[in-house]
């Protein structure tokens, strides 16, 4: 037995875990990586609000339904000779009222490579996860906290479908502007179309997201190792300080589970 | 890289010459249009003209072309091969062999005619391949009140199979004809991707360029890129 427990319920964990939440706040991330045969650069942030607490012995904070807000922005360019097959002008051959054969030469042209302007997307999924508590020294404090145990898959495809929109969306009007692409614009459409699918936009939106989720860690309780507990009476009665050795941190049940931060003290 | 504008000759654009005095062509190549500035005749290029003594309807009727590649990149316009010698009423023909190279502009002589790209006047053809649907007006920058219009609309060309039809009929040319200040047909209708033969007889010197390019107002337009 420690000589110093609190016990919390489940309503009153829920209010530390929403207390780390926002002692989290946004995060933001930048990078690149891999989209289909392309380079995406792409800047995102995120914060994760919300859920209920579930407390499971020994040691696990399942929080359900947890919110994970965030924005993105996708940067995205290609060359268009990577999708399209070269292409070039024929020669022309008509006859003029003062020559009767005139024919041009064959003209090929170069694709362009695209840049679509960038892409932003702000969305929110919600998710379910098992976090296990810790109790750790840090510095001149004792800490307890949670930390993901396994991150969660998320439902992307709702997000990817509205992001594809977006993609495909720029990539319209960026070709609507490319000379000479008219006859092919059903197929650049098509291929462009085949490499930012859906499941594509998953595969790149779910690693970028879990970056967020990974080691994610709320911290619910932080104090002083070295604390007062009768303050100075004057010059000749010094305060009374005690020094937490220990802490730990666990979910016991018996009538109700409870969240218990169990301390060893010694004094100073 | 697709502006109609026949003062500056781009990847998908020809300037034609037929030549119709004898003795030898002069000409030279430059990065602007500047048809009313004087040969530099040291460094003009030359080919002879074989009169072949036809008269005036056959040498009309008659004409090989002679095709002259025009490099133009960064700076530099340099030409290709040209030929030695060619026949009284064959034409020279002059066309980007850059993709992506800047524009050029030709200007020369034969006997005491004078012609260029920049302004075209008598037996000359500009051509111009349209790489984008759209509604093109277009007029004489120098201020003729020569106009005409060419409307170019999108195949719709679905599939692998679609896309070689639509190039098979880029294969297929079309005719604006100029002459002095009559333009036939003043409206044309293609597919992206055609491209428009403007042939110009017996006029002062115009150009085909198209009206957003030109100011409202003046007579004499400027090229604004």
């Amino acid at each position: 037995m420690s000589e110093l427990e609190i016990a919390v319920d489940e309503a009153q964990a829920a209010l530390l875990v929403a207390r780390g939440q926002s002692m989290l706040g946004t995060q933001s991330r930048s990078g690149t990586s891999s989209l289909g045969p392309f380079d995406a650069n792409w800047s995102a942030s995120a914060s994760i609000t919300g859920g209920s607490v579930d407390l499971r012995a020994p040691d696990i904070i399942r929080l359900a339904n947890v919110n994970f807000n965030f924005s993105l922005g996708l940067g995205l360019s290609f060359d268009l000779s990577d999708i399209l097959p070269d292409f070039c002008i024929p020669q022309v051959c008509i006859p003029i009222p003062f020559l009767p054969d005139l024919c041009t030469p064959e003209v090929c042209i170069n694709w362009p490579t695209i840049t679509l302007p960038t892409i932003n997307h702000s969305g929110m999924v919600t998710f379910t996860s098992d976090f296990r508590l810790n109790a750790t020294a840090d510095g001149s404090d004792w800490v307890a906290d949670i930390e993901i145990v396994d991150i969660p898959n998320l439902q992307l495809d709702a997000i990817s479908t509205a992001i594809v929109a977006a993609i495909m969306g720029a990539v319209a009007l960026a070709l609507s502007t490319i000379p000479f692409i008219g006859p092919f614009l059903a197929l650049a459409t098509a291929a462009i179309g085949a490499i930012f699918a859906v499941s594509a936009i998953t595969g790149w939106l779910g690693p970028i997201l879990s970056l967020f989720l990974s080691g994610l860690t709320f911290e619910l309780y932080r104090a002083p190792q070295v604390q007062t507990v009768i303050p100075a009476g004057g010059a000749f009665d010094p305060a009374v300080q005690i020094r937490i050795t220990s802490l730990g941190a666990s979910v016991v049940s018996s009538d109700e589970d409870e969240l218990l931060l169990a301390a060893d003290i010694a004094p100073v | 890289m697709n502006v109609l504008d026949s003062r500056i000759l781009g990847p998908t654009n020809c300037f034609i010459q037929k030549i119709t005095e004898p003795g030898e062509v002069v000409f030279e190549t430059r990065k602007a249009a500047a048809g009313f500035l004087p040969l530099a005749e040291h460094m003009a290029h030359r080919v002879k003209v074989k009169d072949l003594k036809l008269s005036k309807a056959k040498m009309r009727a008659r004409g090989g072309t002679h095709h002259i590649a025009v490099h133009s990149q960064k700076g530099a316009v340099q030409i290709g091969d040209t030929p030695g010698e060619v026949e009284l009423g064959d034409a020279l023909l002059f066309h980007n062999a850059n993709r992506d190279g800047g524009g050029f502009a030709v200007s020369g002589r034969m006997g005491k005619q004078v012609f260029s790209s920049a302004e075209l006047r008598d037996q000359a053809v500009f051509t111009h391949a349209f790489g984008l649907p759209g509604r093109y007006e277009w007029a004489d920058a120098n201020g003729s009140g020569v106009e005409g219009v060419i409307i170019v609309e999108n195949d719709p060309a679905e599939g692998k199979r679609g896309a070689e039809r639509a190039i098979e009929r880029m294969s297929e040319g079309a005719l604006v004809h100029i002459v002095g200040d009559k333009v036939k047909p003043k409206e044309l209708r293609i597919a992206t991707g055609q491209t428009v033969f403007f042939a110009v007889e017996d006029t002062d010197g115009i150009t085909i360029t198209d009206k957003t390019l030109l100011k409202k107002g003046k007579g004499k337009g400027k090229i604004a890129y």
